[in-house]
């Protein structure tokens, strides 16, 4: 073994040292002198051949690592990692930025309501498939709705939608709403349903049909408030609810399909990117319409989180 | 010693499973791997090195750069992995200037195979020891440089640090190997 005996007090080493004294550079002083020594037997470390056995076996194990390929056993490497917090530090921020988020969601959505009306982007086709009638206010969809019934079986002209064809209409209605429409005869010739339902007269007369207008209005809007709650709930893209599922029914309250389709559409967070167009559920009317209904949202990616839809109730 | 031109290529043909390939990067940096982890005192470096390069070879088709950034890529796989063995002993973040700490490391380093003993300029014991005790950030900065044979901007990748920091912690371990030598009166 080499003998040296640096002398005392070399001081502190300067950069140009450490530089020269790793790079394996012989220096002058003995201390110096003493660390290149050891670079260099560092370096003779790293340059040593790796025995055979130990590289077969070595190799071999790559070897079957390629045929496991990517995503087999083992984190991936990344060689830019950023730390990581110290886990409290994020289960402290987790429930903060969730918040964040969430309000953040909220104020865009209010935002784009803002711009674009009642009107959020499609996502309210749930209730009219195509998009084609917008959501309104109950009293201008029922007056849509009688001067659309006014106007004749043919055709009528709608808010936001222009003329349309009967068919159309009763087409781009939800699959809910379609079937009530085209169970009478007056709005859909074509087809053959039953007859409208019967209505009491307060002074003890004969029963009345069911006013046609009543009818139609009744489906429009209940489909209208209970999908859409539902769509707005649990998979919009981005509106904010708001919108009490009150679906009304048509009228007399015997018509599953037109009344009582609740869906929430209370719950601000609701709106969430739940990703899908996919109407809640239907809570069906049962006439009385005094049940409250919870609407059930779509199924995207939140939906999970955020389809707690509470429709106040349905039909009155 | 680098492959250098031709480096692309063979990282094209290690992708697809070539052995050749494989054989030519695991000959390139087997040496500097289980040196590094052989002086960074860890409990089986082989094995260590076989995870390392079980590891480099799976994720090779995530990999994109140039071989510089290749063998600072595989440094940081093995930093990882001998981060994980010391945590698994119970050293990480540890100064090995514990007694019991030491002696166990330095026994683990008279196990080791013949290549660690070309300390023979510095005598093996006394290098070994001198190691150990550098704090480990210090250590691994040192040793990166040398054994891994990485520049300051990789080493400080491989580490999560500043270059200024990587550079500082580099003066450092020299220094504190400077004085022990002046303590020690190496003999």
């Amino acid at each position: 073994m080499m003998v040296i005996r640096p002398s005392r007090g070399s001081g502190r080493l300067r950069a140009r040292q450490v530089e020269r004294i790793l790079s394996g550079a012989n220096a002058r002083d003995p201390v110096g002198a003493f660390l290149a020594d050891l670079v260099q037997d560092l370096r003779d470390v790293s340059g040593a051949e790796v025995p055979s056995s130990v590289a077969a076996r070595h190799l071999q194990k790559m070897r079957m690592a390629t045929e496991m390929g990517v995503g087999g056993p083992g984190p991936l490497p990344e060689l830019e990692e950023p730390e990581l917090p110290p886990v409290h530090t994020l289960e402290r921020r987790r429930p903060a930025v969730a918040v964040g988020l969430a309000a953040a969601m909220v104020v865009m959505v209010g935002i784009a309501a803002s711009i674009t009306g009642s009107r959020t982007a499609g996502t309210r086709a749930g209730s009219i498939v195509t998009g084609e009638v917008p959501p309104r206010s109950a009293q201008h969809r029922t007056g849509a709705v009688e001067r659309f019934i006014a106007s004749g079986p043919q055709t009528a002209d709608l808010p936001g939608c222009g003329t349309m064809r009967l068919s159309a209409l009763a087409v781009s209605l939800t699959s809910e709403v379609a079937p009530v429409l085209s169970q009478w005869p007056e709005v859909c010739p074509s087809s053959s349903g039953p007859a409208r339902p019967k209505v009491a007269q307060p002074n003890g007369g004969a029963a009345v049909d069911q006013p046609l207008t009543t009818v139609v209005a009744g489906a429009l809007h209940g489909a209208n408030s209970g999908s859409r709650s539902g769509v707005e709930v649990g998979g919009g893209q981005g509106s904010s609810g708001g919108d009490t599922g009150s679906g009304t029914d048509g009228g007399s309250g015997n018509n599953p399909g037109s009344g009582g389709n609740s869906g929430g559409g209370e719950d601000p967070v609701g709106g969430g990117a739940g990703g899908t167009t996919e109407p809640g559920a239907k809570a069906k009317g049962n006439g009385d319409g005094h049940d409250k209904h919870r609407g059930k949202g779509g199924d995207g990616p939140r939906a999970s989180d955020d389809q707690k839809g509470s429709g106040k109730k349905a039909g009155h | 010693m680098t492959i250098g031109t031709a480096f692309e290529e063979v990282l094209v043909e290690a992708r697809t499973g070539h052995d050749w390939a494989l054989e030519m990067l695991y000959r390139e940096l087997a040496p500097g791997v289980i040196g590094y982890l052989r002086t960074q005192g860890a409990s089986d470096p082989e094995e260590l090195a076989a995870d390392v390069f079980s590891s480099a070879v799976r994720n090779l088709p995530r990999f994109d750069g140039d071989e510089e950034r290749f063998r600072a890529w595989v440094f940081s796989i093995a930093h990882r992995r001998l981060l994980e063995d010391q945590e698994s002993r119970g050293l990480r973040g540890e100064h090995l200037t514990d007694p019991q700490h030491l002696a166990g490391a330095l026994a683990a380093w008279d196990r080791q195979g013949p290549e660690v003993h070309t300390f023979k300029r510095v005598g093996t014991r006394w290098a070994a020891e001198a190691l150990l005790c550098l704090p480990p950030e210090e250590r691994a900065a040192l040793l990166l440089h040398v054994v891994g044979g990485l520049p300051v901007p990789r080493i400080a990748s491989v580490l999560g640090k500043s270059v200024p920091a990587t550079t500082a912690l580099e003066a450092r371990a020299v220094g504190t190997l400077a004085r022990k030598v002046e303590e020690d009166g190496v003999s």
